[in-house]
């Protein structure tokens, strides 16, 4: 099971291999968690999240598509997860501006930011995750996918099913915000 | 930085193919007992529609054509003749709803298995 792709591990369960299901849970449930958590802020509600997600994938194996990504189908679904229980918790950062801006800041060029130095020069946890948590919450789950998970640009546009251009603008913006953030923490007090 | 807080969460991937696992059981379970029910309602279908279309043949004579056909090969030369008045003598409603409900059971008791092995070979 471990060599199939996500791709054979869903036509397998398709053809009636129920074990097929458990490797796809085995292989990104962890990615999920570590995304939902960082989304959440809270351990026990990203477990939850983890699981109605792969639950909510599971019934509807049926309706997906194939020729497309289940890592980012199961991510759109985390994410989605996610925003109802933050609604719930009327806890949500949500920027209503994003999408209207995102033609313009497409071009703006970006040369002074340094996703890496931003992250990698503050050792305080905290200030990151706080950092994180100052942002709109869309910008937090570009970051998140992109200096988290790895993804790509492109992933992450069919897992917030929004244009590349609007992906790649939210995630300046958020590098914007996160520095100045970090850097107002670092700066000497008076 | 951001990966450097992640955080893994042992146990997590068992769990959740376990809950997976408890609602796929419900969901059979729950298919189980629908079928098991169909079952036994077009059990209790047939065993009704069986004596109502055997009261219907003793009434309407078609016994009795029966055993004029096999009592006289000569009744054979007037075979149209016979297999019309059988046939006008027939409780065709009856026998419908007799075979319809017989499928019913046939197929429900069939989906009742084939749940029972899928179960058995889940767990």
């Amino acid at each position: 099971m471990e060599n199939l792709t996500d791709a054979q591990l869903i036509a397998l369960y398709a053809e009636g291999n129920h074990k097929a299901f458990d490797g796809l849970i085995n292989r990104h449930s962890q990615a999920i968690y570590r995304f939902t958590l960082k989304l959440l802020g809270n351990s026990d509600e990203a477990r939850d999240a983890t699981q109605e997600a792969f639950i909510k994938a599971w019934k509807h194996i049926d309706r997906f598509d194939t020729s497309k990504n289940f890592k980012t189908w199961i991510f759109s679904i985390a994410k989605n997860g996610a925003i109802d229980k933050l609604r719930k918790n009327k806890s949500v950062n949500f920027s209503s501006l994003d999408d209207e801006k995102n033609i313009f800041d497409a071009n703006i060029p970006d040369d002074q930011l340094l996703p890496n130095e931003i992250f990698e020069r503050n050792e305080n946890i905290e200030i990151i995750k706080n950092a994180l948590g100052s942002i709109p919450f869309d910008q937090k789950t570009v970051i998140l996918l992109h200096n988290g998970e790895e993804m790509t640009f492109e992933e992450i546009s069919e897992v917030l099913s929004k244009p590349m251009n609007t992906v790649k603008s939210q995630y300046r913006r958020a590098l914007i915000s996160l520095r100045k953030y970090i850097e107002s923490q670092n700066a000497p007090k008076p | 930085m951001i990966k450097d807080y992640n955080q893994t969460l042992p146990g997590l991937e068992q769990d959740t193919i376990s809950k997976i696992q408890s609602i796929r059981k419900h969901r059979i379970f729950m298919r189980q007992t629908g079928y098991g029910l169909l079952s036994l309602g077009s059990f209790a279908g047939i065993i009704a529609s069986g004596i109502y279309v055997k009261d219907i043949l003793l009434t309407s004579g078609s016994f009795e054509y029966f055993s004029l056909l096999f009592s006289d090969v000569k009744t054979l030369a007037y075979w149209k003749e016979l297999s019309l008045s059988m046939a006008e003598s027939l409780p065709f409603l009856g026998l419908a709803m007799l075979c319809g409900i017989g499928a019913l059971f046939l197929w429900s008791a069939m989906r009742t298995t084939q749940l029972q092995l899928f179960k058995k070979a889940l767990i």
